[in-house]
């Protein structure tokens, strides 16, 4: 169970950062909403557990917050990239792309000799 | 990646102090959350209330959002933690009777254990403050552990087997007067090889230690390393004291060095001073005079330190070689030894030389049995206390845990409470522990020559010990009233009590159990202070032969203080005359060895034609015998005109006149080249439990001795007369120090030392206990009683008279001191066996002892039952009843 909980924070936490470079600066709700959208309603996860998982970020020291205002003039919080961010998604980028590449080998029909 | 989880750790501990901002902060998000959503959910053409009931799904629910949040935000361990002991805190303060007596239980038990653990640790367990002390050994006789005595030739030779011992050291622990010009002191030091500080790895807290060529040479180099506490207390820790001149024994010294506080030298027991080089020796008495070359002069401990990868083993079987090599080659000794002459034996030297401190392991090994027997007792009484609590706060436990807190989240609660009282415990157990401690090196220091044998000082080892003994007293007196709470059945506790009709019943309860098991360690302890107070008291009666309350001492030694014999005899003259003319004083001597005193000193006697037998000796002064009141069985004291010049005489006592000359007169024969010309009755001079010794006495005038004690016989001893002598020394000689100025009465009880320490303690130790199993019982009846109000009330309903009731609860709690009697009877009939040795005059199963203390234990425990039973018959059947 707390593996699973794991992997599924670790995943979120990657997903929020993906989020954040390619939009810049979001609130809480934007990036639950994209993630969701993202996923092509695939992923249906509680909103809420947004939240700790930002907090994890930011104490951590791979985000920031600040308060802003939105387009239609409504307060909320903004999250951003840090520098140790992008460089941790640049990281996890790779790694993820190595772990699929190998996977992938490893899935694909057998080659003929 | 670790530094940023750190990182994310350190802003949650952060978290936990501004709880109120963040949690407002949060609502504010939660908010815009929210509204950011409806707004979306009416853009999509939801009615208001859809909108909101849709985005409130969404996300979860705010309270389980705030709760994600909050266990993100700070780390609830810690919260927890820090709740319940809020909450424990606040229990005490709401109960300070239940806290007070539990406190002040934990505290007594928790302080005699630290107390007593700080005397056991310094003397006998902790290791030499010196660098890796297991790679040390000494060189023993056998394996009792008494010290071989080496000759210094010897041990040179010894040095040169690197192969097998890395260094050796050899020094000799003698008492010195030390001198800084302004007042003398007398204090214990130590001549020590060159090698000393260096091998055992000790560094300098100031100045250096000796250098190689500091002890290559005899008396060339007069340079003195002093102990820490002397540099603080004689000098005032100035640091300006290094190359100062001070005198030892009247010859001066340089000071190079102060030792590290913790090393107070190698023989366990004794604190040292003072440390001069082996190549000074000569100068530190006059009777040492060429044993460095002298291969028949024993006079040297050794420890070793064996090379790295060195079994003791290994090393004993290559000393062999050159130990065996010295016997053979020499016609006298090379070394001290009862075991075979050409071996080597090796023990762990860790500790240092020990045989000090041999006489005090039983006695501290006991007492530390019985204060963790003390300490058990106490965690039963809490733990009781602690039921009964618990039992009073059932329905509290049961709303907790019909709200939904788990069963081990109530029993965190009630451990976090009893570690809470643990700790408050230990921490006044402190108070106790220092009271203690004082109060045992008080004990010791009025019987002791030289000041700071032991250290008493509660250090960090004790602060540990004390820390762990009352965490685990908290678990011990904790875990099991908190696992009985938890099981609580909360359906029927959070019902009215259903009336109880408990006679008699679980009679082999967790709450009886410990009463019982109180009853029975105390009675154990109790025996133990009896059978300890009965043997000090055979000891104190016994007839020592002589009158020593009418005796008072002073010994001084003029060989230290830098006299020639012709200035140290004129010296003795003109004392005995001037003492002899204070006010109430009756005679005047002098001896070497005072009465009670185990110095040894063992001479040969030779008879003519007859091989020499070992025997006591001594030297004394004319009318020895008159001051101490020991009567003559026949011929003559010594006089004035036994002097140099006049014929050798002797005086004997009965035992050995008896041995050697069976059936004969004594007087008038001849022995060591002189004749007997007195019989002194036996007494117990050489102490209370030695066997009667076969003594020689010699006067003075033929054996000139510098080391001596006055002796003086006055009507009645007091403080006057013991500062008239004093003064009157030092207005002989200022520089002169005066050592074991008492009565011989103090002397004696100074030799009684262990005993009357194991007899006092246990005394204190057994009281306390019992006072702790009243307490309990008292407190297990009570409860019961108030548990059982409601059968009482039916009782005296159906008619029952209140002695029946009386009757009643009596007999539960006499059913509860008799098993614990009998436990605790079987118990001391195994454990005093262990003790048989501190015994004198008393048998370890003495029935007497046996039959008054469970009388006592009995008379004790009857009002321990009587009170809670007389509360049982004057409850009102009424009031009992409609209680329901």
């Amino acid at each position: 169970m707390k593996d699973k909980t794991d992997v599924w924070q670790g995943t979120l936490a990657l997903m929020i950062l993906k989020t954040l470079e390619t939009l810049g600066p979001l609130h809480g709700y934007g990036i639950a909403r994209r993630i969701e959208q993202t996923s092509d309603n695939k992923l249906a996860i509680n909103y809420g557990t947004i939240y700790p998982a930002l907090m994890k970020l930011e104490q951590e020291g791979y985000i920031a917050s600040e308060w802003g205002a939105s387009d239609n003039n409504r307060k909320a919080k903004y999250y951003k990239l840090t520098r140790a961010g992008r460089k941790r998604l640049a990281q996890e980028t790779q790694k993820w792309e190595t772990t699929t590449a190998i996977l992938a080998r490893f899935f694909a029909p057998p080659q003929e000799s | 990646m670790e530094m940023r989880q750190l990182r994310g750790w350190l802003v949650r501990l952060f978290g936990l102090f501004s709880r109120n901002r963040r949690e407002r902060e949060f609502a504010e998000e939660l908010e815009s959350h929210l509204a950011f959503h409806i707004e979306d959910n009416l853009r999509a053409g939801m009615s208001p209330e859809e909108a909101r009931r849709l985005a409130l799904i969404k996300l979860g629910g705010v309270t389980w959002t705030q709760e994600l949040h909050r266990e993100q935000r700070g780390l609830p361990m810690l919260e927890t933690l820090w709740q319940d002991l809020r909450f424990g805190a606040r229990m005490l303060r709401k109960n300070p009777g239940f806290s007070l007596i539990a406190i002040l239980t934990l505290a007594l038990g928790v302080g005699a254990n630290t107390a007593i653990f700080t005397l056991l640790d310094k003397v006998l367990i902790r290791p030499l403050p010196v660098e890796q002390p297991q790679q040390l050994v000494t060189f023993v006789q056998d394996a009792s552990g008494a010290p071989a005595i080496f000759s210094y030739p010897l041990y040179a030779e010894l040095l040169n087997h690197e192969e097998v011992l890395s260094g050796v050291v050899a020094y000799w622990q003698t008492p010195f007067s030390l001198s800084d010009g302004n007042a003398t002191e007398r204090v214990t030091g130590q001549i020590v090889s060159g090698n000393y500080f260096a091998v055992l790895g000790v560094r300098p807290a100031l100045g250096r230690f000796f250098l190689p060529e500091e002890d290559r040479t005899p008396g060339t180099h007069p340079v003195v390393v002093i102990s820490h506490a002397l540099w603080r207390q004689r000098f005032g820790a100035d640091p300006a004291v290094i190359g100062k001149t001070i005198s030892l024994n009247a010859y001066r010294y340089t000071l190079i060095g102060v030792a590290p506080a913790e090393f107070t030298g190698t023989m366990r027991g004794t604190v040292n001073d003072v440390y001069v080089p082996i190549m000074m020796q000569a100068q530190t008495g006059p009777r040492r005079e060429g044993v460095l070359e002298n291969r028949n002069n024993n006079w040297l401990l050794l420890l070793g330190r064996l090379g790295a990868n060195v079994s003791r083993e290994q090393a004993q079987a290559v000393l062999a070689t050159p130990v065996a090599d010295a016997e053979r080659n020499f016609s006298g000794k090379a070394r001290d030894s009862v075991g075979d002459p050409n071996k080597v034996l090796l023990m762990d030297g860790s500790r240092g030389h020990t045989d000090r401190v041999k006489d005090l392991s039983l006695p501290l090994q006991l007492l530390m049995g019985v204060v963790g027997f003390v300490l058990l007792i106490a965690c039963a009484n809490v733990a009781n206390l602690l039921l009964a609590r618990a039992s009073a706060r059932r329905k509290e436990i049961a709303v907790r845990l019909a709200i939904g807190a788990s069963r081990w989240r109530i029993v965190r609660q009630l451990l976090t409470e009893s570690a809470l009282l643990a700790a408050l415990g230990g921490g006044a157990g402190l108070l106790v522990a220092y009271w203690l401690t004082r109060v045992l090196l008080g004990f010791q220091q009025q019987t002791n020559a030289v000041p700071r044998s032991f250290d008493g000082s509660l250090d960090g080892r004790a602060l540990a010990f004390t820390l762990g003994v009352s965490l685990l007293t908290g678990i011990v007196f904790g875990v099991a009233p908190a696992l009985q709470a938890s099981k609580t059945d909360f359906g029927s506790s959070l019902k009215e009590e259903l009336p109880r009709l408990s006679i008699g019943a679980r009679r082999l309860s967790l709450r009886n159990l410990l009463v019982i098991a109180q009853v029975a360690l105390s009675l154990v302890v109790l025996i133990g202070a009896g059978l300890c107070v009965k043997s000090l008291r055979a000891l104190q009666s016994v007839d020592t032969g002589f009158e020593p309350a009418k005796v008072v001492t002073a010994s001084f030694d003029l060989s230290r203080s830098g006299y020639s014999e012709a200035q140290g005899r004129q010296f003795v003259a003109q004392l005995s005359e001037r003492v002899a003319a204070l006010p109430g004083v009756e005679s005047v001597s002098f001896a070497r060895i005072p009465a009670f005193s185990d110095i040894p000193w063992i001479g040969p006697a030779i008879l003519e034609g007859a091989r020499p037998q070992p025997v006591n000796r001594n030297a004394i002064n004319p009318n020895y015998f008159q001051t101490l009141g020991l009567p003559l069985a026949q011929g003559r004291e010594f006089t004035a005109q036994d002097t140099a010049d006049a014929p050798r005489v002797f005086i004997v006592n009965e035992a050995m006149a008896r041995r050697f000359w069976p059936g004969q007169e004594a007087v008038g024969q001849r022995l060591n080249g002189g004749v007997i010309v007195g019989v002194v009755r036996n007494s117990k001079e050489k102490g209370l439990t030695a066997d009667t010794r076969l003594m020689l006495y010699e006067p003075l005038a033929q054996n000139y001795m510098p080391d001596l004690t006055l002796h003086v016989r006055t009507a009645t001893p007091s403080n006057t007369l013991l500062a008239a002598v004093r003064q009157t020394v030092q207005a002989l000689d200022a520089q002169l120090p005066v050592y074991n100025l008492q009565t011989l009465e103090q002397q004696k009880d100074g030799s009684l030392y262990s005993e009357r320490l194991a007899a006092a303690l246990l005394t204190l130790f057994g009281l306390l206990a019992l006072a702790l199993a009243a307490i309990g019982l008292y407190g297990v009846l009570s409860y019961a009683v108030t548990e059982r109000t409601h059968e009482m009330g039916i009782r005296l309903a159906l008619g029952a008279q209140p002695r029946d009731l009386l009757w009643l609860v009596i007999k539960q709690g006499m059913w509860l001191t008799l098993t614990g009697l009998g436990l605790g009877v079987a118990a001391a009939f195994a454990l005093t066996r262990l003790i048989e040795r501190l015994l004198f005059g008393v048998s370890a199963t003495d029935p007497l002892t046996f039959v008054l203390i469970s009388l006592l234990l009995t008379l004790v425990a009857l009002p321990a039952c009587w009170m809670p039973a007389r509360r049982a018959t004057m409850v009102n059947p009424l009031v009992a009843l409609r209680y329901e």
